[in-house]
């Protein structure tokens, strides 16, 4: 009597959760380029350029392309970014669902779907102009590609499918390159099934040379976008060389030790920010079922080890190999200050996750665990709403100080760090300049004088690890706020004034 | 399946062995830099203040020595060579800005004339830019109206396009124009001044040695990095190769 009313429930809450994610994602489309990055890809739309820093290297050509398709109806390059993201992120869906219903109905397939797109985090990168969310949803897509190449592994379109969804995800988003471990294993699994046939060996170099020859494409319309080929190598040489001889690089550069790293990046990074978006509820219930599916975890175990599961379990273990590849390329070579770059494992994660509770559920908790999902969606889908209204409506630090400077009369030149990026983009009608060098500030502090010298609080505290007398020189003017969430580096903005004589 | 866990495992240790040793994040340097430029903010970092450190200066001054002789003549090395002996900030710091402005104008011309090699005009177009905002402090002008003659003259020379999406048609008349507007505003405001104080040829003649390329061909460089490119992915395959005969 009961059940059928809650299975309709169930269909019913997950697919407003989809219709929800799309409609909120397009009208709370963050109107803002709110850092540095957001806006090389918002500018990248009016024109493509890399010398330019529209986009940075390496490009993003996919992303870029799809942007630019939208942005013939939508005029803003932001919104036109952003609404691709939508796009994408509602069609993983798709692969999410197809994946758990490998493993569980369709009732409980659709149900994860919406609960890993309603994961707040991922939900607000939605509505941002940046490459990350169009990779989360192609990464899904590539993952099931994956897991149809294994189910058919004599199959060569399935895999030439898995080959072309790795070159899309790499054109999206080189930083996910770790994920094509998952390519790595696909290899291994369907050279060690093939095991007697003839010729496997030759076939596993063709596969090697086929996933190459699938980068060039987009590799080659990057170059193309130089002109021709050889003004792509100079302009890479540019770069390569522009690292090496970059003035005043390494003067401010700060080191954290391993341990506190790994704290950062695991412990406020992932957990608090994007697995848990700074909510209570969703952690409180998220570490309930994290505990009921631990305490059942043996019976799954040990049931059922006929051929579709242990493909399944081989899927699984994969999937975690990928992650922890990817954790720690984030740990060692991306920017610990910003969360976004762990949010790729997030999705996968919880969805490993939910899959067991759900599969757990059968063992005498079916009635605990089916409520905890749905409350883990309803506070998902208020906590990432509301977020979402947030970050489409409140100024960001970089705008209201912008704000502040458009209105101050003197003559006056700022001195920042990524800053100026956003003023660029503003049309800010002001003296802005980058600086990172305390030696070379002064001497041009001084030769401009009759200008009021202003500079903001990442400039001061550089300075400070370069003469410990720098704040002696500074008066604080005015401080700017944002939520840390969105704004994770310039969420607070403080803004000085220079006197050399004080 | 333990197999494919060990496998996993070794990826693993070998990513982590390849990952990049210093713990910090990567970064891609800025082609835009311009060196001349960048020498004359170590110059005048190092002049600055009531102490001027004269060594530092001539020791950046004389990395950068060799290329200000062979683009813009005996002549203009011999007078900041002079200023530097005769340690006189002003003189020198001046001397040194008309020689970027001198840089401008090397830039804009080779620009001008490889206006049909895209990737080249943008790349001498962004090295203008750069010896322009090093000036930029220095000029008691509006910042607004040059930075869009270049902003105009980079969309002046087209756009390939990504996959052809964004193509635009180069109009090398407005490069031109917009070109020739920064040089007016710029040109005379830092003039060269010689030894006893008088004004040596503000136009000075830039004659450049014609076997001097604007820019370092880097294709010898290009081919190593190929050969090495290939021969690491060969030592991959091999391996791969190799530990599945292993396996066997």
């Amino acid at each position: 009597m009961q059940r059928i009313p809650a299975q309709i429930a169930t269909w019913f809450a997950a697919i407003v959760a989809l219709i929800g994610i799309g409609y909120f994602s397009l009208y709370y489309a963050s109107p803002f380029a709110r850092s540095w990055d957001e806006v090389d890809f918002a500018l990248a739309l009016d024109r493509f350029d890399l010398l330019a820093m529209q986009p940075h290297f390496p490009g993003y050509p996919y992303f870029i392309i799809g942007g630019t398709l939208v942005h013939h109806w939508i005029a803003d390059p932001v919104k036109a970014l952003a609404t691709f993201n939508a796009a994408m992120a509602l069609s993983s869906a798709v692969p999410i669902y197809l994946l758990a219903r490998r493993h569980v109905n369709q009732r409980a397939s659709l149900l994860i779907a919406a609960l890993v797109l309603t994961t707040p985090y991922l939900w607000l990168m939605t509505a941002r102009p940046m490459s990350e969310c169009a990779g989360i949803a192609l990464l899904w897509w590539f993952l099931w590609s994956v897991r149809q190449a294994m189910e058919y592994p004599r199959s060569k379109a399935w895999h030439a499918l898995t080959l072309v969804f790795f070159g899309l995800l790499m054109g999206t988003r080189l930083s996910f390159f770790p994920f094509g471990t998952a390519l790595l294993l696909l290899w291994a699994y369907k050279y060690k099934s093939n095991a007697g046939t003839r010729g496997r060996k030759v076939r596993l170099l063709l596969s090697v040379i086929s996933a190459c020859l699938i980068q060039l494409v987009w590799v080659a319309g990057l170059a193309l976008s130089e002109g021709t080929l050889s003004g792509f190598v100079k302009l890479s040489m540019a770069f390569v060389k522009g690292h090496f001889t970059e003035w005043g690089g390494g003067v401010v550069s700060i080191s954290m030790p391993f341990g506190r790293r790994a704290v950062q990046l695991f412990g406020n990074n992932l957990l608090g920010d994007v697995l848990l978006s700074r909510s209570i509820v969703i952690g409180i219930l998220l570490a309930l079922l994290l505990v009921l599916v631990w305490m059942r975890h043996r019976l799954i175990s040990e049931t059922s080890a006929d051929e579709p599961e242990h493909l399944n379990r081989l899927f699984r273990i994969g999937i975690i190999i990928c992650l922890s590849v990817y954790a720690a390329w984030a740990l060692l070579g991306q920017n610990i200050e910003k969360p976004r770059h762990i949010a790729p494992i997030a999705g996968p994660m919880l969805f490993l996750v939910y899959l067991s509770a759900i599969r757990t559920a059968v063992f005498g908790l079916s009635r605990i665990i089916p409520m905890i999902l749905s409350l883990i969606l309803v506070a998902q889908f208020v906590q990432g709403a509301m977020l979402l209204k947030r970050q489409a409506e409140q100024i960001p630090a970089v705008y209201q100080l912008h704000d502040y400077l458009s209105h101050l009369d003197a003559p006056f030149v700022v001195y920042t760090w990524e800053e100026t990026r956003v003023f660029q983009y503003l049309k800010a009608t002001y003296e802005h300049r980058d600086i990172v060098t305390y030696d070379y500030f002064k001497a041009v502090a001084r030769a401009s004088s009759g200008q009021r010298v202003l500079l903001t609080d990442k400039v001061l505290r550089g300075f400070e690890l370069q003469d410990s007398k720098a704040r002696d020189h500074v008066v604080q003017l005015s401080e700017f706020k944002s939520d840390s969430l969105f704004d994770p580096v310039y969420g607070r903005i403080i803004l000085y004034e220079w006197s050399e004589n004080l | 399946m333990k197999r494919l866990l060990q496998f996993g495992l070794a990826i693993i240790f070998a990513a982590m062995l390849f990952a990049p040793s210093q713990v910090s994040a990567y970064s891609y340097g800025d082609a835009n830099t311009e060196e001349v430029a960048e020498t004359f903010k170590l110059v005048e970092t190092a002049l600055n203040g009531p102490a001027p450190d004269w060594n530092a200066a001539e020791e950046a001054y004389k990395v950068r020595k060799s290329e200000i002789k062979s683009h813009f003549g005996d002549a203009v090395a011999s007078i900041l060579d002079h200023n530097f002996q005769a340690k006189d900030v002003n003189l020198t710091l001046s001397n040194f800005k008309a020689v970027l402005v001198l840089n401008l104008d090397r830039r804009f011309n080779y620009a001008l004339a490889d206006l049909n090699d895209y990737a080249q005009a943008k790349l001498l177009l962004a090295k203008a830019k750069s010896t322009y905002a090093t000036l930029q402090p220095h000029m008691e002008l509006d910042a607004g109206e040059i930075d869009k003659a270049f902003e105009d003259a980079l969309t002046a020379l087209g756009n390939p396009g990504l996959f052809g999406v964004g193509k635009k048609e180069p109009d090398p008349e407005a490069f031109k124009s917009n070109v020739s507007f920064i040089q007016n505003k710029i040109s005379l405001l830092f003039p060269l001044q010689g030894a006893e104080g008088e004004e040596a040829s503000p136009s000075l003649p830039v004659d450049e040695p014609v076997q001097h390329a604007p820019l370092e061909r880097t294709q010898k460089t290009n081919v190593g990095v190929t050969i090495v490119v290939i021969a690491a992915m060969a030592a991959i395959g091999g391996f791969i190769i190799w530990w599945m005969r292993r396996k066997k």
